[in-house]
């Protein structure tokens, strides 16, 4: 629940944690840099989503909310949780250029983020809502599981529009088994490295020992 | 489920005694509500801890003591002076309780920003800003389940809208229709095109609007115009129909400091009703000035009106006296009552 | 006394610091206006509202800010007032500040410092009069200084925005306009010291009880040797349990509600480094396990006193 890496400065554990630091982080960046932030429909029920996104408009920062909006915040429906039903709605409150769109259409959600990044360059944070179907459960293990293969599918779908724009079956299949090929030798990567060494744990609570 | 500690009674009198067709039925809770702070003022040699004042924003309370009813229950902020002086709280137990002295229920432990009434529904003061809105959002969904067509009416300042629990309350009472009137106490200058300069929203009612929670705003300079808001608010609220939202928007009194209050504008001198004033305060922004204006241009006398402010006066020193004679709370009274016995 | 308050000391390490280093950056309510004891009094005018920032009273999201200042290699440095309000900032501090280096295997750190000030005597009332540091120094991954005196608190701040860690100063209430100075000023905040030498006890305290420490035993005339133990996490025992080497006798003080659990953590430390040396029983005294009340008389009667001390000091050394 803690992948962090390079690229990726922050996931958390605790919905809506990482919003006020994607805000802060966005402060300390170059000028044009962004800070984005992902988050389910889950966290805009908490207070910390409200009080980042005014603090956000407030100082104008170079932040953009990305909103994946399944529908349900662990398994609860969104219906359950509030009585709002978009949430862009929200991001109009604070003065926000905001957009809703198919989360499942790669194609829109590349279209409404460069559009929306624009205006976050220049200072105006913005929240995009990604409306998107749950094709798995919350986690895995939990026993509600949608059945295989789904018409909402994201990558089907965009393999659909790609068909239909000229591009050959054989051409799509070697993509998908260049990815598989390489998710499968990263995952025998790991599986051949040693296993995380409890001893070192001790040194990983602070940068510097006192 | 009857809650822990003292529970209001229904058949007890919470408001003084005012029938609904006295015209100067505002005026009383107004002015117990200023003269009990201008005297704390001219006692302050006798607050050893620290104390805000509602001067300039005592038309919230004296709505309040109009449109609640009995079994409604309230939650108000450090800044609860008005709210209990304008609801018939006893003044003496309110000042004792400011002094640390023993005489009412808190026995000195909770000093001025925690005042409460359990007898008047203020089961418990929060001095955390926002702490009592999760609160009233809890007592409303008790009232929802045990007493239909209660309100729970729940006061906080603009600048409670920065946390966080303001926002999770609004969306709880929406989602759940719970029956609470949520009243903003709101002293800030407004910002730019913006609710203040601490909010990006353009105000204060469209941040409730955005967790569906409907309201009105109202100038709470003017008594009566709030009690109107209030009540209309409050009827929709008991008929079920899910939270409301006053933004109720005040003058900043001039004395007001963010720790110590300070006597900026002396004694009310009901008088400048009826005179011209160069200041802001006095021509335009006290809320007892403008409601003796109204009952003025109504045919109310201003022999009646400062007849009615002696009688108040007098009782509120009374209360003074009575609180300076009450013993200082006893040591003991620190380590007793941590938990139910 | 002609020095600087330890407030202003602060003040002046902060401004030292924010000239220093244009990425420290302070947030916090009303810090423009200098905050309500004037750590950050006229830093505004200096360095502007960028560096200075004013918030509104959103300390669960100025926390995490701060984090994602730190992240991005700012140095944060935010001003929680009052340390009751670490409430509203917890999940920022306990969940990620202090989480976000071990989880990320060291890929990040945070070098986030925050200043708060704890303690009852000013009738402030249950919800502004906590000391909350024990609970702040239980979460792996904070570092929290106490300073006891001037000197030491301009030290913590300068090391508290140097360090790559979160690190709490946690500032005792009652000592913001002490000027009194203590042996070992010109040392390291991050290491116990001891601040008078004595025979017959050791007195391990923090903030103003170590000054009371050193009255109380001039009082009954007892060689008390105290030792301000300035870092409450991680702990540092050994001088304590150095000294106890030395004196066979152990009391230890703090500000905090209950049984004390930092002051446990203390006890525990020594007693498991020093049993055979110890004469009697290690004994600690801590406030009532109460609210703070309001009211003069009921805090007087909470807030531990001279007297108080005093009395624990003859109990230990006649026991």
């Amino acid at each position: 629940m803690h992948l962090m890496g390079r690229r990726a400065v922050l996931a958390t554990g605790i919905v809506g944690g990482s919003l006020p630091i994607a805000l802060g982080n966005s402060l300390a960046l170059p000028d044009e840099a962004v800070s984005i932030s992902f988050f389910g429909d889950g966290a805009v029920q908490t207070g910390i989503f409200h009080e980042t996104l005014n603090l956000a408009s407030l100082w104008r920062a170079r932040v953009l909310f990305v909103c994946e909006n399944n529908g349900w915040a662990e398994f609860t429906s969104r219906a359950e949780h509030t009585t709002v039903e978009t949430v862009a709605a929200h991001a109009q409150t604070y003065g926000m250029p905001a957009d809703t769109i198919d989360g499942g259409d790669v194609l829109a959600v590349r279209a409404a983020a460069s559009r929306l990044l624009e205006r976050v360059r220049c200072g105006n944070p913005a929240l995009l809502e990604c409306q998107i179907t749950r094709l798995r459960p919350h986690y895995e293990g939990d026993l509600r599981r949608a059945a295989d293969p789904d018409p909402n599918d994201p990558l089907e779908r965009l393999a659909a529009v790609l068909t239909d724009a000229g591009e050959d079956a054989a051409t799509l299949a070697a993509l998908r088994r260049t990815a598989t090929v390489a998710a499968e030798r990263a995952l025998a990567d790991a599986l051949n490295d040693p296993p995380a060494r409890s001893d070192d744990a001790a040194h990983l609570v602070f940068r510097r020992q006192p | 489920m009857i809650e822990r500690g003292t529970r209001p009674d229904q058949d007890e009198v919470v408001c003084r005694s005012m029938t609904t067709t006295q015209p100067t039925e505002l005026l009383e809770p107004l002015l117990l509500a200023r003269r009990f702070d201008e005297i704390l003022l001219a006692n302050t040699d006798a607050i050893r801890g620290h104390f805000h004042v509602s001067i300039g924003l005592e038309a919230t309370a004296a709505a309040l003591s109009r449109v609640r009813r009995s079994g409604d229950l309230i939650t108000t902020t450090y800044r609860n002076h008005a709210h209990l002086a304008a609801l018939g709280s006893d003044l003496s137990v309110m000042y004792a309780e400011i002094f640390g002295r023993d005489l009412g229920h808190q026995r000195g432990r909770g000093g001025s920003i925690h005042l409460s009434d359990p007898g008047l529904g203020m089961l418990h003061t929060s001095a955390m800003v926002s702490g009592g809105v999760p609160i009233a959002l809890g007592q409303a969904y008790s009232l929802s389940r045990t007493r239909p067509g209660a309100v729970c009416f729940c006061f906080f300042g603009d600048g409670a809208f920065g946390e966080g629990a303001v926002h999770e309350s609004l969306n709880l009472a929406s989602l759940w229709r719970l029956p609470l009137v949520f009243v903003c106490e709101n002293n800030a200058p407004p910002g730019d095109g913006r609710a203040n300069d601490q909010q990006s929203a353009v105000s204060l009612l469209a941040i409730a609007e955005a967790h569906r929670v409907h309201g009105r705003a109202v100038d709470a300079r003017h008594p009566a115009a709030v009690v109107d808001a209030l009540e209309a608010l409050a009827e929709e609220v008991r008929d079920g129909d899910g939270p409301r939202f006053l933004d109720a928007q005040a003058g900043r009194w001039p004395g007001n400091a963010t720790f110590f209050p300070h006597d900026a504008t002396g004694r009310t001198d009901v008088r400048h009703a009826q005179r011209d004033a160069d200041d802001p305060w006095r021509s335009t922004d006290d809320p007892v000035l403008n409601e003796c204006r109204r009952l003025l241009a109504a045919g109310v006398g201003l022999d009646h009106i400062r007849a009615i402010d002696r009688r108040i006066t007098a009782e509120v020193e009374g209360a003074l006296g009575r609180a300076r004679l009450a013993p200082v709370a006893p040591p003991e009274a620190a380590f007793t009552d941590v938990v139910a016995p | 006394m002609t020095g600087p308050t330890l407030v202003q000391a602060a003040r002046d390490a902060l401004g030292q610091a924010m000239a220093a280093d244009s990425a420290v950056i302070v947030l916090g309510e009303d810090v423009t206006a200098g905050g309500p004891f004037g750590l950050t009094k006229g830093l505004v005018d200096e360095y502007g509202r960028q560096r200075v920032r004013n918030t509104p009273i959103s300390e669960g999201a100025v926390m995490g800010v701060a984090v994602g200042l730190a992240l991005g290699g700012a140095q944060p440095f935010v001003d929680l007032m009052f340390c009751d309000f670490v409430t509203a900032a917890s999940d920022q501090l306990f969940n990620h500040a202090a989480k976000i280096h071990f989880m990320s295997g060291g890929c990040y750190s945070v070098p986030l410092a925050v200043w708060t000030v704890g303690g009852a005597g000013t009738r402030w009332g249950a919800q502004h009069s906590q000391r909350l540091d024990a609970w702040i120094a239980s979460v792996p991954g904070i570092k929290v200084l106490a300073p006891a005196s001037p000197a030491l608190a301009a030290a913590s701040v300068l090391e508290a925005i140097g360090d790559p860690d979160p690190v709490v100063v946690f500032v005792d209430r009652a000592l913001l306009h002490s000027r009194r100075d203590l042996l070992g000023d010109t040392g390291s905040p991050w290491r116990s010291r001891v601040v008078r030498g004595g025979t017959e006890l050791t007195v391990a305290a923090t903030g103003r009880l170590v000054h009371l420490a050193l009255d109380a035993a001039d009082s009954i005339g007892a060689s008390a040797e105290v030792v301000d133990v300035q870092r409450l996490a991680p702990l540092d025992p050994e001088p304590v349990v150095d000294s106890v080497t030395r004196t066979s006798r152990l009391l230890v003080l703090h500000d905090e509600a209950g049984p004390g659990a930092l002051a446990a953590m203390i006890a525990a430390a020594v007693q498991e480094a020093a049993f055979w040396y110890l004469d009697a029983p290690i004994a600690r005294l801590t406030s009532p396990a109460t609210p703070v009340p309001a009211a003069a008389t009921l805090e007087d009667a909470y807030v531990l006193d001279a007297d108080a001390v005093a009395s624990a000091m003859k109990q230990v050394l006649q026991a």
